[in-house]
Order: structure tokens, then C-alpha cells, then sequence
């Protein structure tokens, strides 16, 4: 460390896992012991992420935790081990169990295989419980901060000689410029329309799930206040759902969902009980 | 000779008849030694731009009229700029009078900067309060309030100049300071008040990232990622609000510590990360905890302490407050603190919806 600068905590990127996921490139670590940034294709350059998803797969073992957790677009590979660092956050993880929303601070790490790919998995630093809000607002941001990144990116493949101030001067900040002259760098030519079109629909999809999310509790309460001895009849959890202004679709995918999480059975065909 | 409305661009040398309406002088050091050089204001009756020279007669004060031969014009942080240096010649004109043309760059509220001493700035006035002052044995009004437009708020006073509560106005030749972190602007007889028609402006809403000056009456948002340890009940000494750790403050011994609640963390947006630290009010607001309420025993401060964690750690929040400039950086001084809900939710993506230029 230089003599009086003082240490100044690595702030956590907000990306998607299609963004981490398209990465093909980590920058050369000049200390065995740190552990590099990354490059995403949009230019971010990423040590330590911060996202909000749904937990869809986990499985712990004595000596890990391995949790799918997935976004909008895609999921991110998180891994928690025993050891003395992590040991916290094993136990907070394995507090957790699939169909849970949290937020997940954490270190990218890399690996490459023999076969020349790339694949990244998260150490998370912190786990906390998240809800709906919680990740339709992280939704919003990383994908407007992704956009803006984009909008950059195509400004600067237009210039002759990129340069970060010419950037700003159109309205980018510093960071969103670097980002975008790394982008053209580390990432000449490459089609980013793919990941363009994930990122566009993030908000819309992250809004959809919070719509069934809503009307999950609404569900609930029309299984719950059902006297039918026999179970709620679907004819008629649809009937009082549509008389709420919610959609056959939503209702079906709503139900999935409580299926899943247990929170619901079906008794017999197309009649259900809540626990 | 040039006139100074007639300067559109660089230029290698060119002549000028102006009037100094500002200087000041600055130590500088460089490979070839110690030196002073001067800046400031010069201007005509066409217009006023910024100067440095390297070199200046000491002789040259304030309100003379000089003639800069052979000086050049070029653009600093993109603004135009007359340099006067070792070619240049500046003579004395002691016999001349000028009525020069004040202009002033327009700045939005959160733009403002000391760099730029004086300027124009469109806004509305508020919270105004008189308060009689004297000074050298006159007896004077001091106004003092604040001054908002829609990028942010700044303390605003006035020596003698009545400022009217509610006034939507142009302050053209508004002077810029920074007191203890924040901007505040101040009005003198030589600025010029003028009454403009625009929306009522709306609290604006800004990534971390934008932040730059110590302004306020501004909102941020974003997830709290740590929360300092020592948020929770403490113990304040009244006068100098230090935390007090034992019965009483080591410097002032005769003070009785008074009870506070306040929270201190990091809150990241994606695109920066700012330390914000929250008073009793928002502390109030936000967890419903209120100090008058509370006793300052292990067993409160430990379920004072658990709920401050369990309100903020992770939790994403909007924050009502000002940005303050500190020895480490920008802080942020929240003075409301709210969940985010719906409303905030979609005041964030119109927020980030707003164009690049
Ligand atoms: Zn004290």
C-alpha cells in the first residue's frame, strides 16, 4: 500500500449473471494472493457483485453449500464452504431453502477449464433475506445501469480515437465511460445483441413473477376460506380469482408456485388444501 | 483591440482593455521554484471572463483598469480563459474608469463549485429568517434561508439585501462558498434579483455516483450493505457531540451527556457506495424507536442494537438528506429515511429512464 492512502473498500457492481456469464476475460493478477477483476463484456470491471434472486436449487454438505441462485436472465453459481472465512455464511445459506428471494454480497471467482471456458462462481461476504421490492428495485438499477453502459458502449465504437472525456461530455459518468472504452477494448467486435435483449426484458420478467407473487397470498386466502370438506375446487379459486382482476395465467402459475413451496396440495384432481 | 463579448474561441495573443473585478493571488512550487500567480475576474462593457496570469505588477488591485497586451485565450475545464504570462505586458491605465457588463455563468444547485466564485442561479427562495447583526459599529440585517432548484437545495444569506420568502428568482452575481462540507451562496448590493416563472421543482433523486458537491434537500437510494457496529443508543456530550463512552465528556467534564440514536452505514446503488449516518428524527421515522422513550440500560442498548440491524442490514432504503464533503470523501447526512415500496420503486425507474443528454 502506497504510504498515506488509505484502504478504500471495493463498492460491489451491480450485474445480471448473463452479464458475468458472456465474460471471456480476467485480468492478469500480479499477487498470487488477490484474486483479479473481471471484464464483462459490457466493460464492468468486477471483483465484488451484489445481486438479489430466487434460490432454485441447493444442496449442503458437510463441507459446502452450493446454491443456484437465479435473476431476470439467467442464475449465478453461488458456493459457500466450511472453512474459517465462510463458515458464516455456509450456515447462513444452509438457513435457506429453495423458492427464498435473497440478496447476495460476494466475490467473483474464476475458473478456466482445460477446454479454454470460463466459469464463475460467487463466495458470498453476505446473505440477507430479501423480498419482492428488494428485487424488482435491484432489477431496475442494474438494468438501467446496464442500458446506460450500452448506450456508452455504442457511442464509443463511433469514435475514431475513444476517449473516457469525450464520453463524459456526452453525459456518461467517468465510471460508465471506462466501462464502455474496456468494452471496445477487451471486446472488439463482439455481438452483444444477445445479451442486449436479455437485459431489456429483465424488468418486464422480474415484474411478471412479482404479479404471481401477489396474487400467491390472494390464492392462499381464497384456498384458506374455502369450507368445501372435499378441497377448493379449481373452477372456483379461478372464479374468485378473476373476480380480483387477476389473470387465468397468473392464477396457474401462482398455484405452481405454491405447489412447489408446499404451501398447497392438491387433495384429489383440481382440488386443493393449503397446509 | 479585442473586445471581451468578441471572444468565441482560443487564441494565441490578442489585446485587451479591461477592468480587474476580482484578483486573487496563489503560492504555487514547482521543478523551477516557489512563485505566486494571480486570478481572478477582468472585464468590459461587453462582458467579464475568468484570468490567470503568471505574471501580474503587485501593484494592480482590484477595480483598476488595464491594458493586457499580447495575451492569450484558451480553454480550462471547459471554460474560456485569458493567460497572462512572461510575453505579456499588463500597463497600469490609473486614469481610467470602466463600467463593465457583469455576466455569469448559470449553474444548476448541484454544480455549484468554489472554482467558480461568483455566478447565476435560477431557483426559489425559502425558509428565510431576519436576524439584526452589527459589525465595525453598523447595525445591519442578515437574511438567511435556502435555495432550491431541481437538482438540489443550498443555504443562502444575504447582507442587507432583502430576500423575499417564496420568490421564484435569477440571482445573477450570487457568491459561492463551502462552509464546513456543504455550498451555501450569498447575495450582496451588487448582485441582481430577478423574478422568473418556472415548475415548482421536485426533490431530485440521484445515483450515488452523480453526487459530487455537499448539497441538500436531495434523495438517494440503495442497499444498505454494513452497518457500523456502534449504531444504536448512545450517549452525546451537548457540546461538542462527541459520543461519550464513560460518565462524562473527557473535554468538557461539567456537561451532562444526553441520550442520542443514530445509525451509521454503507449503502451501494450498483453504481457507488456512499457512508450515511442517520439522527434520531429518521432514526424516529424509520424504526419507530424514539430516544425520549428509551433508557440507556445494556438490556435496551442490546434490543436497540438488534432492531437497528434488523431495519437496515440488506435492506434496500430511500434517503431524504444532504451530501456532505469530508476529510475521507462525500458522506451522506440522512434526515428521513424510508422502506422501499412501490412509489419509490417507480420514482426510481423514471428516475433512471431519464435520458443521456
Ligand atoms: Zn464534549
Amino acid at each position: 500500500m502506497i504510504p498515506g492512502e488509505t484502504r478504500r473498500r471495493e463498492p460491489s457492481m451491480w450485474i445480471f449473471s448473463r452479464e458475468l456469464k458472456e465474460t471471456t476475460f480476467v485480468e492478469e493478477s500480479t499477487d498470487e494472493r488477490v484474486r483479479p477483476f473481471v471484464i464483462t463484456p459490457l466493460g464492468t470491471r468486477v471483483k465484488r457483485i451484489l445481486f438479489v434472486g430466487n434460490i432454485t436449487s441447493i444442496s449442503s454438505e458437510e463441507s459446502n453449500t452450493k446454491a443456484v441462485i437465479s435473476d431476470a436472465v439467467g442464475s449465478f453459481y453461488v458456493n459457500a464452504s466450511n472453512r474459517e472465512f465462510s463458515i458464516l455464511q455456509k450456515e447462513k445459506l444452509d438457513s435457506y431453502s429453495q423458492g427464498n428471494l435473497v440478496t447476495v454480497m460476494g466475490r467473483v471467482s474464476s475458473l478456466r477449464t482445460e477446454q479454454g471456458g470460463l466459469y464463475f462462481t460467487i463466495f458470498p461476504e453476505k446473505i440477507y433475506e430479501a423480498d419482492e421490492n428488494t428485487r424488482l428495485f435491484w432489477t431496475i438499477m442494474t438494468s438501467s445501469s446496464a442500458e446506460r453502459k450500452i448506450m456508452a458502449i455504442k457511442e464509443a465504437s463511433k469514435l475514431e480515437k475513444p476517449e473516457a472525456l469525450s464520453l463524459v461530455k456526452l453525459g456518461y459518468t467517468r465510471e460508465e465511460a471506462e466501462c464502455a472504452l474496456r468494452s471496445v477494448k477487451h471486446y472488439p467486435g463482439a455481438d452483444l445483441a444477445p445479451l442486449i435483449d436479455a437485459i431489456s426484458g429483465s424488468t418486464a420478467s422480474a415484474r411478471v413473477s412479482e404479479t404471481v407473487n401477489n396474487a400467491k397470498e390472494q390464492l392462499l386466502a381464497v384456498i384458506r376460506t374455502s369450507e368445501d370438506p372435499k378441497g377448493c375446487r379449481y373452477e372456483d379459486i379461478l372464479s374468485a380469482m378473476e373476480g380480483q382482476g387477476v389473470e387465468r395465467q397468473t392464477v396457474d402459475e401462482a398455484l405452481n408456485l405454491l405447489g412447489t413451496e408446499g404451501e398447497v396440495y392438491e387433495v384429489s384432481l383440481k382440488r386443493f388444501r393449503a397446509i | 483591440m479585442t473586445k471581451i463579448a468578441e471572444i468565441k474561441e482560443e487564441s494565441p495573443s490578442l489585446n485587451l482593455t479591461v477592468k480587474i473585478v476580482t484578483v486573487r493571488e496563489r503560492e504555487y512550487e514547482n521543478d523551477k521554484g516557489k512563485g505566486t500567480y494571480y486570478f481572478g475576474i477582468i472585464g468590459d462593457e461587453t462582458g467579464t471572463i475568468p484570468f490567470t496570469a503568471w505574471v501580474f505588477p503587485p501593484t494592480v488591485r482590484q477595480n483598476d483598469v488595464v491594458e493586457l497586451r499580447n495575451c492569450s485565450v484558451k480553454a480550462y475545464n471547459e471554460r474560456l480563459r485569458v493567460y497572462v504570462n512572461s510575453r505579456s505586458e499588463v500597463v497600469l491605465r490609473p486614469n481610467d474608469t470602466m463600467e463593465v457588463l457583469r455576466t455569469y455563468v448559470e449553474y444548476k444547485v448541484k454544480n455549484l463549485t468554489t472554482r467558480d466564485q461568483y455566478v447565476a442561479v435560477s431557483g426559489i427562495i425559502s425558509g428565510i429568517q431576519e436576524r439584526k447583526y452589527s459589525k465595525d459599529g453598523k447595525e445591519g440585517i442578515v437574511y438567511n434561508g435556502f435555495f432550491r432548484d431541481e437538482t438540489g437545495t443550498v443555504r443562502l444569506s444575504s447582507f442587507g439585501v432583502k430576500l423575499k420568502e417564496g420568490l421564484k428568482a435569477k440571482i445573477s452575481g450570487a457568491r459561492v462558498q463551502e462552509y464546513r462540507g456543504r455550498i451555501r451562496i450569498s447575495v450582496n448590493e451588487n448582485s441582481v434579483i430577478t423574478p422568473v416563472e418556472f415548475p415548482e421543482p421536485q426533490i431530485p433523486l440521484y445515483r450515488i455516483t452523480e453526487l459530487a458537491n455537499g448539497i441538500s434537500g436531495i434523495e438517494i437510494s440503495g442497499i444498505c450493505v454494513l452497518v457500523g457496529e456502534r449504531s444504536g443508543l448512545i450517549m452525546r456530550c451537548p457540546e461538542c457531540r462527541r459520543r461519550v463512552e464513560g460518565d462524562r465528556c473527557e473535554e468538557h467534564p461539567g456537561e451532562t451527556p444526553v441520550k442520542d440514536l443514530y445509525a451509521y452505514f454503507t449503502l451501494e446503488d450498483g453504481t457507488s457506495t456512499i457512508q450515511v449516518s442517520a439522527g434520531k428524527d429518521a432514526m424516529k421515522g424509520y424504526t419507530g424507536l424514539d430516544v425520549e422513550e428509551l433508557d440507556y440500560t445494556p438490556e435496551e442498548r442490546q434490543s436497540v442494537s438488534e432492531k437497528v440491524m434488523e431495519k437496515f442490514l440488506g435492506k434496500p432504503v430511500l434517503l431524504l438528506g444532504e451530501s456532505v464533503m469530508s476529510g475521507q470523501g462525500l458522506n451522506f447526512r440522512a434526515l428521513e429515511v424510508h422502506p422501499v415500496d412501490k412509489n419509490v420503486i417507480s420514482r426510481v425507474e423514471s428516475l433512471m429512464k431519464r435520458e443521456v443528454n
